[in-house]
């Protein structure tokens, strides 16, 4: 009998009818009916590929986004000398516009009756200037030139036509001046230069390409005769059609060429704690920071 | 001598160009120091990809931008329409973007102020849909403005 029964269906069967009471663990599968597949040693187990094949398979370039490996696509187009290429020797400059500086003016962040230089502006804690990253001060832009109130005595490292026309028409004096990247320093934290005890630098010089736009009465440049500034003061206002008033804005007198600080002459040290300003007495030091004529420098 | 002469410009002129046979390379793997960001041995800063300053530029607004491929290559046999527009410059993808700004500094992801700047004009983008800002509340493509709030930005600036 067992012999004409061989499927596993009927044998299955036979056992149930044999059977005088069916339980659900019956239903169970036989031993090893099901099998996983065969565990390896962890050591072994490879799973078709090897650590010395990962490490050794080409990968993809750095920044490799589709095609050949050896011709990524942010390498198919050719270099551009404009895009970053004189990176090193560009200056940058903080956006100053006209409707920031007024609304800082309007908010008391600034007072108006005293001279505007990096000093004022960075006072307020609105700004920050790197000089380590070729920044190099502020440019005065023509965002709210239509609507400036004030009359104010500014000076910025960079100005355009607007901006100067701007300031003029509501009787300013405005000047650009270049301040070299020590003085620049000394004039964004001026209390942790005294603390620090360093002397008063002179500003030097402007590098060679800049030496022409601060020598331009134009742009009221530091370096320009004050005759020629007030011709093209005059000129301005008759190019832009507005009527100059009577006096121009003059809270305190310019600064010299080398000067980082308003009444603080350079080669002073400046004790806060005693609120002295000390002058150098040694006579080598004297003429040295009294020239008026500050050394070159390049960039 | 003449005909010595034509003789070398002839083989000079049936041999194939150096730039043609090269672009299939011998080596199997790409070289270890190009799939790795690379780390200053000295200060333990990230170093950009040179490749990448070299043939493209961050905008403000945090586009990059690059050349047309092959602009340089055998212009004089190309079409008057291509010389035109092989000239211009062109944007990347949103994912081309955020990979490039993965391969440079923190540097390079600043927004600059140049004054007399030709990209100035480029500098800014209008009508895009996405936010203004990051998920710490920092504007993502435009300068921040002192002291302004953002409908008297929005008179005296044109940079949203």
């Amino acid at each position: 009998m067992s012999q004409a029964l061989r499927s596993a269906k009927e044998r299955a069967l036979q056992i149930v009818e044999q059977a005088s009471k069916i339980r659900i663990q019956d239903a169970r599968d036989n031993l090893g009916a099901r099998t996983s597949g065969r565990q390896v040693r962890k050591a072994n187990n490879q799973m078709g590929h090897t650590q010395g094949a990962l490490e050794r398979a080409a990968k993809p370039p750095l920044g490799w986004i589709w095609g050949d490996f050896f011709r990524p696509w942010q390498r198919m187009f050719p270099g551009e000398k404009h895009f970053n290429a004189d990176i090193n020797v560009r200056r940058e400059y903080i956006p100053l516009s006209l409707i920031e500086l007024t609304r800082l003016i309007d908010l008391g962040w600034i007072d108006p009756s005293k001279p505007i230089d990096i000093s004022t502006l960075c006072r307020t804690q609105k700004f920050q200037i790197n000089p380590n990253i070729r920044q190099y001060g502020f440019d005065l832009t023509e965002e709210g030139a239509d609507s400036f109130p004030y009359a104010i005595d500014i000076e910025v490292q960079y100005a355009t036509q607007s901006a100067i026309a701007a300031v003029e028409k509501a009787g300013g004096r405005i000047r650009t001046s270049y301040y070299d990247v020590n003085a620049l320093e000394a004039a964004i934290d001026p209390k942790k230069w005294f603390e620090k005890g360093n002397v008063v630098p002179q500003r030097k010089a402007p590098p060679k390409t800049l030496i022409g736009y601060y020598m331009d009465a134009k742009n009221r440049g530091y370096l320009a005769d004050e005759s020629d500034i007030e011709n093209n003061r005059i000129n301005l206002a008759n190019i832009r059609g507005y009527k100059l008033p009577d006096h121009e804005m003059v809270t305190e007198p310019l600064k010299t060429v080398d000067q980082v600080f308003h009444g603080i002459p350079a080669g002073s040290v400046i004790s806060l704690a005693d609120k002295k300003l000390y002058s150098p007495t040694n006579e080598i030091h004297r003429e040295y920071y009294s020239k008026q004529v500050a050394d070159k420098q390049y960039s | 001598m003449f005909k010595i002469g034509l003789q070398t410009a002839q083989t000079s002129l049936t041999r194939t160009p150096a730039v043609l046979s090269s672009s299939a390379r011998g080596i199997a793997n790409i070289p270890a120091h190009e799939y790795h960001i690379r780390f200053d041995q000295q200060s333990g800063r990230k170093r950009p990809a040179q490749d990448v300053l070299d043939r493209f530029k961050r905008l403000n607004n945090g586009m990059w931008i690059h050349a047309h491929a092959g602009k340089n290559k055998l212009r004089y046999m190309k079409d008057d329409k291509w010389q035109k527009t092989s000239l211009y410059y062109e944007t990347c993808t949103k994912e081309q973007c955020q990979m490039l700004d993965k391969l440079v500094t923190p540097f390079w992801l600043r927004p600059k102020h140049y004054p007399n700047d030709p990209y100035q004009a480029y500098n800014v983008r209008h009508g895009i849909d996405s936010p203004r800002v990051d998920d710490k509340g920092r504007f993502v493509r435009e300068r921040r403005k002192v002291l302004l709030d953002d409908s008297t930005s929005s008179r005296y600036f044109n940079d949203c």
